[in-house]
């Protein structure tokens, strides 16, 4: 014990890491547009997002929101669509074969569905807006492998007073002690509580954080992550994306 | 504790550096910094704030005591002075929804600190912003005049290039740092909507002079409206506000987003003159002058103006069941319950959301669409 104290004290104390202020968790938000083509040779854009029932507006709810588990839904007018007074990035894939654009509007149908039968989840550190579009490119390019959100616990900014909290967590050098942490963080904040949703084989599952795989290893999606990804790309190659995704 | 009369000029550097002050009955003093801070805390949960507080407690004090007639001339500056500072802290604290209602409540007209502030008004000269504007904008005739004249009146060169300055200076302080994948296509085509402007000579020349009005000019026009949309400086000068309403519930930039040409400012006779403003509804141009006004939104459903206004402002707090796409106003709910999804040829029924050919997706996207069937894209946003 006085060895993990000795370990702990100086990272606690004076090695804050430097964190980028782009990875902030608040109002970012990822979402994946489709232009389906139409019998007159002009296409119809869609922009398909995922959210919650009901946004959370008050300090409380926010905070609640970081943890729990909430019915998600789709939408086929994304409003960050509209908004141009926040930054916003697009990556276009290569254009679709037509047995891929019936693939990706099959899975489409699914989640639609499930949406509409309220069994359609969204847990902001878990099962997410920018999960959800990983999922979908996952299932247009299961040989492409690229990870366009996934980060590690520890750069993400979380605008509220348990930001100590998580300054200690990711401080905390010894793994098996900061993920015990993580968890009595998450269990006081509501990460066990979770509501029963049906699985793509019929079963009635109860859903909660806590279970998450990811959350468990200790990374989740970011949508702004994206940002920093394409610019990195963006240093390497002068054009990311002319004909090949990223 | 100290007297409000005695120390007035310490109390307005002390609401101006945004300070934590209590003010109980007349007396006023500045908080220990380690309560305030605790307070902030605490008050950050549960929704209350010391400046709310004080605010309130000082214009009390005021509407309970008020002032005679010999030292009226004495205080009467520093007063309004600390009032427009209240006031102003106020308005940055109202960031969440809550809070806006608690700021909102504060200051509508009939709260201690509206009335002491219209009190303060009478007395001296009109501090207050947003009424300066409105009546700056009130003070014009153009509704009475004809579409026609305004026309033809020819702009003056130099209030085009004055005007067209400015606009450069702003765009590059205000909208150049967003990195926004779109935000080049803002710079095209002002020159239209500039030359427009510059047909209302006399509300140039208030531009000139007011430069509140003139910023908020650029954000609605020329920010908030399609480039191509002259009639958005017809409205602005003509209508404020409808404007105002169009910009609460986010409508303007759903206009922007999608290029349909879903407003027109029109006039509807010619004796006497008589001027509508009209939105894509259904297909259909309807007006949306008056808030009363019922509008068909689908086949036997109808809303007032107030009402489709209203719900599109709900959907900062979720998915409302309206929304604005290429046919205009529909009634539209995200995630589809009413259509039938069993067909394998679904999505062949869906609303047209967004009408683009290929060349103008290619533009869009930069990139190159030759061999493909149909085009995937991820977007990501952050403030």
């Amino acid at each position: 014990m006085r060895q993990i104290f000795k370990l702990a004290t100086p990272y606690l104390l004076f090695a804050p890491r430097a964190l980028n202020p782009n990875l902030s968790a608040r109002d970012t938000h990822s979402w994946i547009e489709i232009a389906i083509p139409l019998e007159d040779g002009t296409f119809n854009l869609l922009s398909i997002g995922k959210f919650t029932k009901v946004f959370p507006i008050t300090t409380w709810e926010q905070l609640q929101f970081i943890y729990r588990t909430y019915q998600g839904i789709l939408t086929i007018v994304d409003p960050n669509k509209f908004h141009h007074s926040r930054s916003r990035i697009a990556v276009p894939f290569p254009p679709l074969a037509k047995d891929q654009f019936i693939q990706l509007m099959g899975a489409l149908r699914q989640d639609l569905l499930r949406a509409q039968k309220e069994d359609f989840v969204f847990q902001v550190q878990g099962d997410n807006c920018a999960r959800w579009v990983q999922k979908m490119v996952n299932i247009l390019f299961p040989n492409l492998g690229i990870e366009l959100f996934s980060m590690s616990h520890d750069d993400i900014i979380i605008p509220f007073f348990i930001m100590p909290f998580i300054w200690i967590q990711r401080n905390i050098p010894i793994e098996s002690v900061k993920n015990a942490f993580r968890m009595s963080l998450g269990l006081f904040l509501g990460a066990l509580e979770g509501q029963e949703f049906t699985n793509e084989t019929g079963e009635k599952v109860f859903t909660r954080l806590y279970d998450d795989v990811n959350w468990n290893k200790g990374t989740l999606e970011l949508p702004a992550k994206l940002f920093e990804i394409l610019e990195t790309v963006k240093q390497r190659v002068s054009s990311p994306f002319l004909n090949s995704p990223l | 504790m100290e007297r409000i009369e005695l120390t007035t000029g310490e109390l307005l550097q002390a609401v101006k550096n945004g300070e934590s002050i209590s003010i109980i009955d007349g007396q006023w003093e500045r908080r220990w910094q380690i309560i305030a801070w605790i307070r902030s805390i605490f008050g950050y949960i549960f929704g209350w704030n010391d400046t709310v507080e004080a605010a309130h407690n000082f214009a009390v004090y005021l509407l309970e005591n008020p002032f005679e007639q010999n030292e009226k001339s004495k205080y009467i500056d520093t007063y309004t002075a600390i009032v427009h500072a209240f006031k102003l802290s106020l308005a940055d604290y109202a960031i969440t929804e809550e809070k806006r209602i608690r700021a909102s409540q504060l200051q509508s007209p009939r709260t201690p600190l509206n009335m002491i502030s219209s009190e303060l008004a009478q007395a001296t000269s009109p501090r207050n912003v947003t009424a300066e504007l409105d009546q700056v904008l009130s003070m014009y005739t153009y509704l009475n005049l004809s579409q026609k004249t305004i026309s033809q009146t020819k702009p003056l060169q130099q209030n085009i290039n004055w005007l067209q300055e400015e606009l450069r200076t702003w765009q590059e302080e205000i909208v150049a740092p967003k990195e926004d994948f779109f935000a080049n296509k803002m710079a095209q085509s002002t020159a239209a909507k500039i030359k427009r402007s510059c047909q209302y000579p006399q509300f140039i020349d208030a531009l000139r002079e007011n430069r509140t009005l003139l910023e908020l000019f650029f954000y609605t026009v020329f920010s908030n409206m399609p480039s191509d949309c002259t009639d958005a400086v017809d409205l602005f000068i003509q209508a404020p506000y409808l404007q105002k309403e169009l910009t609460r519930c986010n409508l303007d930039i759903r206009i922007k987003a999608i290029a349909n040409r879903g407003l027109r400012f029109i006039q509807t006779s010619d004796d006497p003159i008589q001027k509508d403003v009209q939105l894509l509804i259904n297909g259909k141009y309807q007006s949306i002058a008056h808030s009363q006004n019922n509008v068909t939104i689908a086949h036997n459903v109808k809303r007032t103006v107030k009402e489709v206004f209203d719900t599109f402002e709900e959907h900062n707090r979720k998915i409302a069941d309206l929304e604005y796409v290429q046919k205009g106003i529909m009634l539209l709910d995200g995630t589809l319950s009413t259509m039938d999804l069993s067909s394998p040829e679904w999505y062949k029924d869906l609303p047209i959301v967004e009408r683009l050919t290929r060349k103008e997706l290619e533009e869009r996207y930069e990139t190159n669409f030759q061999t493909g069937h149909a085009l995937f894209v991820v977007r990501a946003s952050r403030p």
